[in-house]
């Protein structure tokens, strides 16, 4: 069976990788850098995948998947999520003080 | 017998008290990031002599290893972490001096900055070195910001994206090894090492390798440096070259001996490591603002740590940790000292500081801050650039050496350049304030004591030849 969900999460990683580097404005590269953060995610839940396997809970018959990754992914989506909001805000920040989000216009603009 | 988690409990312990003390006093709030740091320097101490007698464990949450999490600290880790805890004690003298509000806002990040790099020292689980690694990261991203400024946003909104692409980089890495090995404790990585595919072990491995390459400041993941630096209040910056750089470059290390016991000659690593100097000395020679330049030179010399990883030699090790310490003490000393020049002369362009370290409680220690950061004797940076020197010669690698001593040269070039400038003739001379004297003090007498006196500090590096065997 091909993992296809590895090839999923790279996919998306690179993505994001692509969007953080090509884009101009800053929220689109905010953006960028959660799908690469979902990437992470997905491959990091997949490594944990057993087929036909149910979630670990005392009394459920197995054959279990592994928690560790959930967990593992539960903490990365917590701070996934506050870097997006500290990022977000500090883009409110640059757009109070030039007006403009454009990586090109914010070299030139004098506070 | 001291328990390792309590450097970290105690500082967010103090973190999260900090707001119900500010809303009785403003300037408790200050003190209180004092006494923290202050105990955290003394918790660190007594580790660090504890750590010498053997490595320490403390498992946390009754799971034995490998399964639980553990913390361990050996020698080198002790050395660290208290090199961290003892920068982030002086820094926070000068944190009196930060006039901005919210000063609450700022003492709770400036507490979980100091919590999260000295985590990143001492854990020995990789998930949680990730945890602390994101820890140290969004504490340093709001205070990059924290003045508010266009420079400061724009810093920080650099630094978020260069260090979340670091961070992704470092989950991946984690979820290859886990995906293989089923374990994220170090030791039992390092153990276990052989039964990894060499495909994605490599894989891994780079991508450990360039992300914790953000923090330690590795060409080409440092374009957030300067502008992080150049628009972070004057303290902060102080403490980013000496707090978190200092845990990502020695998680850097772990990750190469400690994990993947990449005991000898690294072509790969020593390249980053030569790229990094060059781009950071380089750029530093032609930097007209004062913050810029010792930015950039801040890169070159975390280039040269990197190199004599590369090297990977008992001496070159002994050489990268002494130039961790000379750099942490020298370039916090820098740091303090342009915070002043810049709030007293409210410039930061270089030709315009001109007599502005006439005031000889400032001109002494930055004297022998630049002398030891330049790498001259009797000061504590001789011997971190004389050891890597050795180690190169000894190993026979006279192009890197040619490298390495051109970049000083550069180095040395851009450093005589500020200091004529800056001790040049001047009528009025303004006295530098206790806040701003004391830290430059007590860092010029660490800097001197451990030029004239290195034996001790010798001693404790003794301890790499354990840590290049793969130990801790």
């Amino acid at each position: 069976m091909t993992p296809y969900y590895y090839l999923g999460s790279i996919a998306l990683i690179v993505i994001g990788i692509y969007v953080v580097i090509s884009k101009k404005n800053l929220i689109k590269i905010i953006i960028g850098l959660d799908i690469m953060d979902t990437g992470v995610n997905l491959l990091l839940i997949s490594v944990g995948y057993v087929k036909n396997a149910t979630a670990p809970i005392e009394n459920v018959p197995g054959p279990y998947v592994d928690p560790i990754p959930q967990a593992l992914v539960l903490t990365a989506i917590v701070i996934g999520v506050s870097v997006m909001a500290l990022a977000l805000s500090i883009a409110v920040g640059i757009y109070r003080k030039t007006g403009t989000l454009e990586i090109d216009e914010l070299l030139e603009v004098k506070e | 017998m001291i328990r390792p988690v309590l450097l970290i409990a105690l500082p967010l312990l103090f973190a999260f008290l900090s707001p119900i003390i500010g809303i009785w006093s403003k300037k408790g709030v200050k003190y209180l990031m004092i006494f923290a740091t202050a105990l955290n320097a003394i918790l660190a101490s007594l580790l660090f002599v504890e750590s010498l007698n053997g490595v320490v464990f403390d498992i946390i949450g009754g799971f034995e290893p490998p399964l639980g999490i553990v913390l361990m600290v050996g020698p080198l880790g002790g050395l660290i972490a208290l090199l961290i805890n003892s920068v982030a004690f002086i820094i926070s003298i000068y944190n009196l001096t930060v006039e901005k509000e919210p000063i609450v806002r700022y003492s709770m990040l400036y507490m979980l900055l100091v919590m999260g790099s000295t985590g990143m020292v001492i854990t020995g689980d990789l998930f949680n070195l990730f945890v602390f690694l994101e820890i140290t990261s969004i504490a340093s991203y709001g205070l990059a910001a924290y003045n508010k400024d266009k420079k400061g946003y724009l810093g920080a909104m650099k630094y978020v994206v260069i260090g979340s692409i670091g961070s992704t980089f470092v989950l991946v890495g984690i979820a290859l090894i886990y995906s293989q090995l089923r374990t994220l404790n170090m030791l039992d990585i390092a153990m276990r090492l052989g039964e990894m595919d060499p495909l994605v072990k490599l894989v891994a491995f780079i991508s450990l390798f360039l992300g914790f390459g953000v923090e330690a400041e590795m060409f080409p993941l440092n374009t957030w440096v300067p502008d992080a630096y150049d628009g972070a209040p004057h303290p902060i910056s102080a403490a980013f070259a000496s707090i978190p750089a200092k845990a990502g470059i020695f998680a850097l290390a772990r990750v190469i001996f400690t994990m993947f016991a990449f005991g000898n000659f690294l072509w790969f690593v020593v390249i980053m490591g030569i790229l990094t100097i060059f781009f950071g000395e380089i750029i530093a020679y032609v930097q007209k603002d004062l913050k810029k330049m010792l930015a950039y030179s801040s890169i070159g010399q975390m280039g040269m740590i990197i190199m004599a990883f590369g090297i990977g030699t008992t001496l070159a090790m002994e050489g990268a940790f002494f130039q961790m310490i000379a750099h942490a003490l020298g370039k916090a000393l820098l740091f303090i000292v342009a915070g002043y020049m810049i709030y007293t002369y409210k410039t930061d362009k270089i030709e315009d500081l001109k007599g502005a370290a006439r005031h000889p409680l400032v001109g002494i220690p930055l004297l022998i801050g630049t002398l030891s950061i330049m790498g001259m004797p009797p000061f504590a940076g001789f011997y971190g650039k004389f050891f890597i020197l050795m180690s190169g010669f000894a190993e026979g690698y006279y192009a890197i050496i040619a490298l390495f001593l051109a970049a000083s040269i550069v180095e040395v070039a851009y450093y005589a350049r500020f200091l004529k400038v800056v001790f040049e003739k001047r009528g009025n001379i303004i006295k530098p304030n206790a806040y701003t004297y004391l830290p430059l003090i007590l860092l010029a007498i660490l800097i001197v004591l451990v030029g004239i006196y290195p034996k001790p500090v010798l001693d404790v590096l003794a301890n790499v030849v354990s840590f290049l065997a793969g130990g801790v």
